[in-house]
């Protein structure tokens, strides 16, 4: 059986690491106490899920939190909103087999470094914030930004697949965790399959629009976030992104 | 009021109301996220739109970002009215908004906000002042009014045409149907430009589609010569939602006379960050260009050369490099404990 060191140090922690901080990558565990009032929100974490998860298929994310305060931080719920989403993008790619192996949550781009990127204009505007930064090719490369002038976009993955672009809706941790995996996703190659409503890569909207009376958000996971068998073959397949189990 | 149709990725579904609209505007609903209720709002009809943004930019309590979404919203709707009150803005708002003031004023103003927009080309917040530099280019340009030139970079400062490793850029022609759903997308986008219609010429790039969409004051025979007589707002380009409905803008292509029949075209994106810059010369009623990517951290090689005549836009080159220039990484720390 491989202790949970082995699994640590598998994902590149040496020594002594935390399990929440380190072994997840998250700020705080679960129950997130700023989360809106959502059914299908995690509630804890099970250590024993997530060793099983990365012994199979899975892949690392390096994350940027776009627009942080003085303390490097965003708002908690933001903070919070992060973590939850990784959570529900880790249970949805459970079900294909593949698991979110380490997630490095600690890069940022301050909002007094007046980037312009801590309100996204437009779809231009988020390819430039994809482009302006690289990060370790260790992990694919989502920015996390807090609002988005839009009345239809909540997330985007450059043409290039370079990396996502996602947006923390403050009031639907749900949706934010859906548009993860959807974006993830498309950085796996996955384009869009608006005629079937269960899929994960039909539009959010198009899925929830598609169930009458339209599908309460909080229900988007798992009713939205199934796979196609080749759609879980081709992410499992995917030789940029993931890696052998541990 | 009924907004126009919605995306997929949209969150909400019935058709808000108008006073739920005004309600999220103000901060008071929670049918709406803001950022959306503010897109809404510049979309409709509301006989109050441009007060009722403006109030949320210029209200002091609001968080900068609430302000600065406003401005954006404001920067949407090509009145006069925005386009002082966007103005009025400048004088009130704090330096983290400014630039997002700024950026919509490029959008709607006239040459009677550029003293006010001089003015800020000298803030010692360097994005203020790029702000203020693109905003004058872009009214200027557009105008055709001399000075406010963006400095044009030198051959040096571009990046090479993609030797063996360059992957073809695919080049078709936008069907009437996709024209026109293009150009109702960008009448959303406003830069005080008459679009011409068509035919619209494609890029794909990976998944990306771009269209070149053509400023129709230098279509037509006559047309095409007055751009090595001023400058111009020569094209605009814009690039399809992937997550969302309809196209927005991602460059701006401007011109300015360099001697004879020559001109210089730089291609910002539309924020104002450089992405590509070249040439063209005017030989009767056509115009031969060639652009190349700015050198920056993260930019890509292009390679595109062709022809615009009658409206119609013929590539004789589109190569793009597999890989982008190196970027910085942001800033990490896991120091801290929530």
């Amino acid at each position: 059986m491989t202790s949970i060191r082995q699994l640590g140090a598998c994902l590149g922690f040496s020594g002594a690491f935390s399990i929440v901080r380190h072994f997840f990558g998250y700020a705080s565990p679960p129950p997130w106490p700023d989360a809106p009032l959502q059914s299908h929100l995690p509630r804890s974490l099970s250590l024993l899920n997530q060793a099983k998860r990365i012994q199979q298929p899975y892949f690392n994310l390096n994350l940027v939190r776009v627009g942080t305060d003085d303390e490097d931080l965003l708002t908690p719920w933001d903070e919070q909103n992060v973590d939850c989403a990784v959570q529900l993008a880790r249970n949805v790619y459970a079900h294909i087999g593949v698991g979110i192996g380490r997630v490095d949550r600690w890069w940022y781009i301050p909002r007094s470094a007046n980037t312009g990127y801590d309100v996204i204009d437009d779809d231009c505007e988020a390819d430039e914030l994809i482009d302006a930064y690289d990060l370790p090719d260790n992990g694919i490369k989502v920015f996390f930004v807090t609002a988005w002038y839009s009345d239809d976009v909540v997330g985007r993955t450059d043409g290039d697949e370079d990396g996502s672009v996602v947006l923390l809706q403050k009031e639907n941790f749900v949706g934010t965790g859906r548009t993860l995996a959807h974006e993830l996703g498309h950085m796996f190659g996955l384009g869009h399959e608006n005629d079937n409503r269960y899929n994960l890569m039909c539009q959010g909207g198009t899925a929830r629009k598609a169930f009458d009376p339209v599908l309460p958000a909080d229900q988007a996971i798992p009713t939205t976030t199934h796979f196609y068998d080749w759609q879980g073959e081709d992410v499992r397949d995917d030789d940029e992104w993931v890696r052998g189990a541990c | 009021m009924s907004p126009g149709p919605r995306g997929p990725e949209a969150t909400w579904f019935s058709p808000p109301t108008r006073a739920e609209i005004r309600a999220a505007v103000q901060g008071r609903g929670e049918i709406l996220p803001r950022a959306v209720a503010f897109a809404l709002l510049a979309e409709s009809d509301d006989p109050k739109r441009e007060t009722l943004l403006s109030a949320v930019v210029e209200n002091g309590r609001e968080p900068s970002q609430q302000r600065s979404t406003a401005a954006i919203a404001l920067g949407h709707i090509p009145t006069a009215e925005s386009e002082q009150l966007l103005s009025q803005a400048l004088r009130s708002v704090p330096p983290e908004v400014v630039p997002y003031v700024l950026g919509s004023l490029g959008r709607v103003g006239t040459p009677a906000a550029l003293d006010l927009i001089d003015s800020e080309t000298r803030s010692r917040i360097g994005a203020v002042a790029a702000a203020a530099r693109f905003t004058g280019a872009l009214i200027a340009h557009r105008f055709g009014l001399p000075g406010h030139d963006l400095k044009v970079p030198s051959a040096k400062k571009l990046l090479p045409e993609p030797s063996d490793d360059g992957r073809p850029v695919e080049v078709a022609q936008a069907s009437p149907a996709d024209s026109q759903a293009i150009l109702a997308s960008l009448a959303r986008e406003p830069y005080g430009v008459d679009l011409f219609p068509g035919p619209l010429t494609q890029l794909r790039c990976g998944t990306d589609l771009h269209t070149i969409c053509l400023n129709r004051a230098f279509v037509g025979a006559g047309a095409v010569q007055s751009i090595i007589e001023r400058k111009a707002l020569l094209a605009l380009v814009a690039l399809q939602s992937r997550e969302g409905y309809g196209h927005s803008v991602a460059y701006v292509v401007l011109s300015d006379p360099s001697g004879g029949d020559d001109v210089h075209l730089l291609a910002p994106r539309c924020s104002g960050r450089p992405a590509l810059a070249g040439s063209a010369r005017v030989i009767d009623d056509e115009i031969l260009f060639s652009l190349r990517s700015i050198d920056r951290p993260g930019a890509r090689a292009f390679a595109l050369d062709g022809t615009v005549q009658r409206g119609r836009v013929k590539m004789t080159t589109a190569t793009m490099s597999p890989t982008r220039r190196a970027a910085p990484a942001p800033a990490h720390s896991d120091r801290r404990k929530l």
